[in-house]
């Protein structure tokens, strides 16, 4: 090889000298000519916990295969039992990508790798959503993590009499490591081109395999973790020449705010009225994660609420809360990485447990788990299950903590009803436990919380595209996610002062706007209006909505996009317009204090606080209490590219002329050399050497 | 899979030329100098065409320009090596070696021709060479399968066509032959010419006037270095040409 590298130098140096030289000679630039890249991918990734790995990866160098179309049945038995050009790479409609078939491929050694179509707006053939729904989720989403564990009476997974499958359709795709590549493409006319390339060289022609030439493809995204957290977190610690890490862990940051500030307060029994939604969503691709109905309604309707309870304050017909009055605190709370064993919720209570929240350097008062007075969870809201919402609690607290819940209840269905909504209770008939939910990470800290977690299902998702990337597909009703914000708004704002005021109404436009720019667009005019100049510019070259996969915790540009806009979002909601000139940071109270892009100074009690799993704090990377997720690092080749596989035969033939041809001309070259001096004798000449330079 | 490809090429386009610099030349350090020296002659040209075409702006659009202007250069820089070749012999180094071996002068000719050729094919196939390791093989866009076997084939074609073109230069130079001169370059440019057929997914054409022309010049070649087929039939009938006429050369150096 040694050689054939000096070849490559010699080429390099001369190469622009020459290449337009030689393509009179041989064509275009060869690899193009043999290879097509395909840009418009999406990867699956390896991540690991503390027992398992799960995901996709290719090996070091990739993997090649033979493209196989899988838009039938009929296809799909094809390939397992008469396709003898192993290994495949299948390439599936939307339909027929299920794990059943993906794992009856493997098993049976007939795939190095697999793609599916996707398109966002099913523009393309073959990326409809399956009529039956389609969750790569579990069945019981981080129940292991939860309040009621994988046994007992109210477990999900278990028998239990009181047990409820949450999410029914979950085929729990994305927790299988397949240990092959995966892709999603989504460019209209790189899928034709390979699909006709399937069509000219692959199509079995009646039932029979196609010959040689065959088109193929090569899939490189090399995962370098492996087996399981504790082992990644091990080899990342010891010293190496090569690489300093192989996995990172899951994480971002957690989003909270006040309606006034904490700073001249300190808590004492409960006098704080938390109101929270998750901000994560996932699929099977991360980066095709929507997170509609998961995450964005209820973001959307915390921060409407967030909002109607601003416009109060700012017009003063709301007072900061006396706290020996009985009045509460209201606080907005949005946590991060919910979907990874809530890596968020479970932070923020192991903060509080650890009188670290809020964090030391903001001089606030310590708020305890004990001083939460209420707990109001906006969860996926964005359907209807029996033409209601569903106010969800713990079937097993306490009686004090019950009749509060009760309370609770019956103020939110109240105020539900006055706008017409109905907001019903699922334990009615049925005695059920509470769906995944953040609030189960509050209660596992203190059970005497009272609180209710809201959800557009009685039982089982109404969504069934819950955590994948079909997850925006279904309608949802901006109406009643504008009554819910209204209906939460009071209750909250009643909670909290003990009294009514009938002055709230949540704007159903700006709930319009702000589902439009969390799930179609994040270049929309309400982000741009709230965020500073800079971000705002940055923004409009910005396309489709915002990533919603919680990724890494070591992000290079700091948090992600939801959490940062979501930040702005709440200061903009609840803050105050501070009429200062030079917008002095950290003014009075206010934590949160920036120009906007109209150039008005906002202040408000926004804050940050870290959303990483507490395991990678203890360091107890097999920990069964906190999450331990961690994604691979990943290699630096991905990409993906098409061609023709040549006939194996036809190789050989060539390897063969050319060892004959070297055979032939030593054959020749020797007996010349030998018989030169008999060879090459002119009859009558006298050989003269230098004759002409006389 | 495509090792074999890439071996097999490797095999067709330098197995030929490898073999007759082993057998024929390695062991001989005089003529391994004057191959790396010609070798290095047809970088000059190339790199002298090269500018030519990037400031003649006609030759750019126009391929067979290009073609032309470059198997000039090539021949031209092909006169230069000998007129070079010559001055060296006046140094009793050279003239020394050369009292070695009647055929002292033909090797020379032939070892420049066979670098100069080298150094062709080399630029020729390293460009397909260094893109058909992958798993991928033409076709693609309605390329030829053959493309990679034709390509070898034709390089190889390339390297020795070369090799036997430098033998009738160094004759022609030095005999005052013009009229091989004519034949060399005539052939040369047309060979040249027929392989922008390729551009046309056809390889026959190119194949056919590369390998007819290379059976022509190996048999001037032969030729014009003293071969005949008196000679190959002796060696065959296993005698020794007749009467020994070996004896009767003399080599006259007129330096002495």
């Amino acid at each position: 090889m040694a050689y054939f590298q000096i070849f490559l130098r010699v080429n390099i140096i001369f190469i622009l000298l020459f290449s337009v030289l030689k393509i009179k000679v041989y064509g275009d630039k060869i690899e193009q000519s043999i290879y097509s890249q395909i840009s418009g991918y999406s990867s699956c990734v390896t991540l690991l916990n503390a027992t398992h790995q799960i995901g996709c990866t290719s090996k070091r160098k990739g993997n090649v295969g033979v493209v196989h179309y899988i838009d039938s049945d009929e296809n799909f038995k094809w390939l397992l039992n008469k396709g003898k050009y192993s290994p495949y790479v299948s390439l599936f409609t939307a339909e027929y990508f299920t794990d059943d078939r993906l794992k009856q491929l493997i098993n049976a050694d007939k795939l190095s790798g697999a793609l599916v179509l996707y398109a966002r707006n099913f523009t393309i053939n073959g990326t409809n959503p399956p009529n039956s729904g389609f969750s790569p989720e579990y069945p019981c989403p981080n129940e292991k993590f939860g309040l009621y564990g994988s046994n007992g009476v109210y477990s999900c997974s278990g028998n239990g009499s009181n047990s409820v499958t949450w999410n029914d359709n979950g085929s729990e795709m994305s927790y299988r490591d397949y240990g092959i590549p995966v892709f999603a493409l989504y460019k209209e006319n790189e899928i034709n081109n390979l699909i006709k390339c399937y069509k000219d060289h692959n199509k079995p022609v009646n039932g029979e395999n196609p010959d040689y030439p065959l088109c193929g493809v090569e899939m490189m995204s090399f995962m370098h973790a492996a087996k399981d957290t504790p082992t990644c977190m091990r080899k990342s610690s010891a010293p190496k020449y090569t690489q300093n890490g192989f996995c990172d862990p899951l994480g971002d940051k957690n989003v909270w705010g006040t309606l006034f500030s904490f700073a001249d307060d300190s808590f004492t029994h409960n006098d704080v009225i938390l109101a929270t939604a998750k901000l994560d969503s996932t699929a099977f691709f991360h980066d095709l994660a929507p997170g509609a109905d998961n995450d964005a309604t209820g973001v959307t309707v915390l921060l409407a609420a967030a909002e109607v309870l601003g416009n109060l304050t700012r017009n003063d017909s709301i007072k900061a809360p006396d706290l020996k009055k009985n009045q509460k605190h209201i606080m907005f709370s949005f946590f991060h990485g919910e979907v990874w064993d809530y890596i968020g919720s479970s932070r923020m209570v192991y903060d509080m447990m650890n009188g670290d929240f809020p964090d030391k350097g903001l001089k606030l008062p310590r708020l305890d788990l004990s001083n939460i007075a209420y707990y109001l969870e906006l969860n996926q809201v964005g359907l209807l299950d029996e033409n209601s919402l569903w106010a969800h609690r713990d079937p097993e607290s306490e009686e004090h903590v019950r009749s509060k819940t009760k309370t609770m209840f019956n103020t939110l269905s109240k105020f539900g009803a006055s706008v017409n909504l109905a907001i019903k209770d699922p334990s009615q008939s049925k005695v059920q436990p509470l769906p995944p939910a953040s609030f189960q990470r509050f209660l596992k800290g203190n059970r005497s919380i009272p609180g209710l977690v809201i959800a557009d299902h009685k039982a089982a998702y109404t969504n069934k595209f819950y955590n994948s990337r079909f997850d925006d597909v279904q309608r949802l009703d901006v109406k009643h996610l504008t009554k819910l914000a209204t209906t939460v708004a009071k209750t909250l704002y009643e909670l909290a002062y003990n009294e009514t005021n009938d002055d709230m109404a949540a704007n159903e436009e700006r709930v319009t706007e702000l589902l439009g720019c969390l799930i179609v667009n994040q270049n929309c005019s309400l982000f741009k209006q709230v965020v500073t100049k800079d971000k705002a510019y940055r923004l409009a070259s910005q396309n489709g909505p915002l990533p919603r996969y919680v990724g890494t915790d070591n992000k290079l540009n700091g948090p992600s996009g939801i959490t940062v806009m979501t930040q702005y979002l709440l200061a903009y909601f609840t803050g105050i317009n501070l009429n200062v000139t030079g917008c002095p940071a950290g003014s009075g109270n206010m934590s949160f204090v920036y120009h906007n892009a109209y150039g008005t100074c906002i202040g408000a009690s926004v804050y940050s606080s870290p959303a990483k799993s507490p395991a990678f704090i203890l360091e107890d990377y097999g920990s069964t209490e906190y999450s331990t997720w961690t994604e691979s690092r990943w290699g630096n080749d991905n990409r993906i590219r098409m061609f023709l596989i040549a006939d194996p035969t036809q190789e050989a033939i060539t390897l063969a002329v050319g060892i004959m041809l070297t055979l032939i001309s030593l054959v020749v070259t020797v007996f010349m050399y030998r018989k030169a001096e008999q060879l090459f004798t002119p009859g009558d000449r006298v050989l003269v050497i230098n004759d002409d330079m006389q | 899979m495509t090792l074999m490809t890439l071996f097999g090429c490797i095999f067709i386009a330098f197995g030929p030329a490898t073999v007759i610099f082993l057998v024929a030349v390695a062991r001989d350090h005089f003529h391994v100098i004057i191959m790396i020296s010609s070798a290095f002659f047809w970088l000059l040209s190339l790199l002298i065409s090269s500018i030519w075409w990037t400031i003649v702006s006609p030759l750019k659009t126009q391929l067979a320009f290009g073609v032309a202007f470059s198997v000039l250069f090539q021949e031209l820089f092909r006169y230069a090596f000998f007129v070079l070749i010559k001055k060296a012999e006046d140094s009793e180094l050279v003239s020394l070696a050369s009292k070695s071996s009647g055929l002292f002068k033909h090797k020379t000719a032939f070892v420049s021709g066979l670098g100069y050729g080298i150094m062709s094919g080399l630029f020729a196939m390293v460009n397909i060479l260094a893109d058909i390791t992958g798993p991928g093989a033409p076709g693609l866009n309605g390329e030829s399968p053959q493309f990679l076997i034709i390509s070898a084939l034709l390089t190889c074609a390339f390297v020795l066509l070369n090799t036997f073109w430098g033998i009738i230069w160094f004759e022609s130079c030095s005999e005052k032959k013009y009229g091989y001169l004519v034949v060399v370059f005539g052939s040369h440019l047309f060979v040249s010419l027929m392989t922008l057929l390729n551009n046309k997914e056809s390889y026959l054409g190119s194949m056919l006037s590369a390998y007819l022309v290379l059976v022509v010049m190996a048999v001037l070649a032969f030729k014009v270095a003293g071969g005949s087929l008196q000679n190959l039939h002796s060696i065959f009938a296993r005698k020794l040409p007749s009467d020994m006429r070996s004896e009767d050369v003399t080599v006259v150096s007129p330096t002495t």
